[in-house]
């Protein structure tokens, strides 16, 4: 194998991961080749460097601090069924109240901004684009109009 | 034979609390130090490691026992911090020539020691050096042959472990841990040629 090959495999080799075909074959070459050699020993040498690094030790409060983020997170799960458990009953009363109460208050701030008035003028310009703003009496000589006539005069007699 | 991490999670399942606290304590010290060595700060670490086993406890019930449960644990932990990192990104808070913590105050009470004596100044100041180096190193890996490196260094895992771990092919883990350690070796050549010994 040439050398660039056996740098490839060097690291699964130092590592133990090569089949033992592979593994008889880099390890003579290794006791041939001087760069080789130096090249695993540098890896090899890498490899302890971060494996003797520093190691923690957990906190005393670690399993404290667990079972606290446990049980919030516990109590945000049941929140909504507490809640909603609790108050099942009322929600359909509530739901009508605050559907009527909503009405009402939409109702007189619809009245609050726009003026009786500005209603009045609304309703004249609707009747005049349907053409009921001139709307003629009676025909003359009609017998709506005479019964008409002979209705008031009577309630003027009467009077 | 089978898993007695997986008896103890299966009791669990079954509403036995003590055999989670046995696995929290089993595993707590080994997830704060892959996590420690992913994102590179103690408290973080810890909370982090917190979180891991907050979720296997809500994932209990989902929990099957198909794998090794280290491969479920390690999974979730790489996952975490995976994420960790992709949110750091986003925020661009992210250094990779972030400085380790000098071991100072509370810390450095907490840091267990690999040496058995006590170290003279020099020492100490020699050890500071070489953990900022190899720090600053690990730091400098892309993120998944960093986590790569740390299971397979760190917890000893064989690549077909790490692949199960990593959701990825054996060979994508050979690749990933030639070019973390051949990245490794050249960033720490300063120091690896100093020393001496260390051969197979």
């Amino acid at each position: 194998m040439k050398c660039k090959r056996i740098r490839r495999k060097l690291v699964a080799y130092l590592d133990g991961e090569l089949e033992e075909k592979q593994k008889l074959s880099i390890k003579e070459h290794l006791t041939k080749c001087r760069e080789c050699k130096k090249e695993a020993d540098l890896l090899n040498k890498s490899f302890y460097l971060l494996k003797d690094q520093q190691r923690l030790k957990p906190s005393q409060g670690f399993e404290a601090s667990l079972w606290e983020r446990i049980h919030s997170s516990e109590e945000k799960q049941l929140l909504p069924q507490v809640i909603f458990g609790r108050f099942s009953r009322l929600i359909l009363p509530a739901a009508v109240a605050a559907t009527l109460i909503i009405g009402v208050v939409v109702g007189s701030s619809v009245e609050k901004i726009i003026p009786s008035e500005t209603v009045k003028l609304e309703e004249e310009r609707y009747l005049t684009s349907i053409g009921l703003d001139s709307f003629q009496d009676l025909p003359s000589g009609s017998l709506p109009e005479i019964y008409l006539n002979l209705a008031s005069a009577g309630e003027v007699e009467n009077g | 034979m089978p898993d007695s991490d997986v008896s103890l999670m299966l009791a669990f399942q079954n509403g036995d609390i003590s055999s989670f606290e046995k696995l929290v304590k089993k595993y707590k010290e080994r997830i704060i130090n892959i996590i420690y060595q992913f994102i590179g700060e103690r408290n973080e670490a810890e909370d982090l490691a917190v979180e891991v086993f907050s979720r296997v406890y809500r994932a209990a019930k989902k929990y099957q026992a198909k794998a090794k449960f280290t491969t479920w644990l390690y999974k979730i932990t790489t996952n975490l911090c995976l994420n960790e990192i992709r949110k750091k990104a986003k925020l661009q808070t992210i250094s990779l020539s972030k400085p380790i913590s000098t071991g100072e105050g509370k810390e450095e009470e907490l840091i267990e020691k690999i040496a058995d004596t006590a170290p003279s100044p020099q020492e100490i100041l020699e050890e500071k050096e070489r953990n900022a180096l190899i720090r600053k190193a690990i730091d400098s890996l892309p993120a998944k042959q960093r986590m790569a490196t740390i299971l397979q260094v760190y917890e000893g895992l064989s690549y077909k472990e790490v692949s199960r771990i990593l959701g990825c092919s054996v060979k994508s883990v050979e690749r990933r841990l030639y070019w973390a350690r051949t990245n490794l070796k050249k960033r720490l050549s300063s120091y690896l040629t100093r020393e001496s010994g260390g051969g197979f």
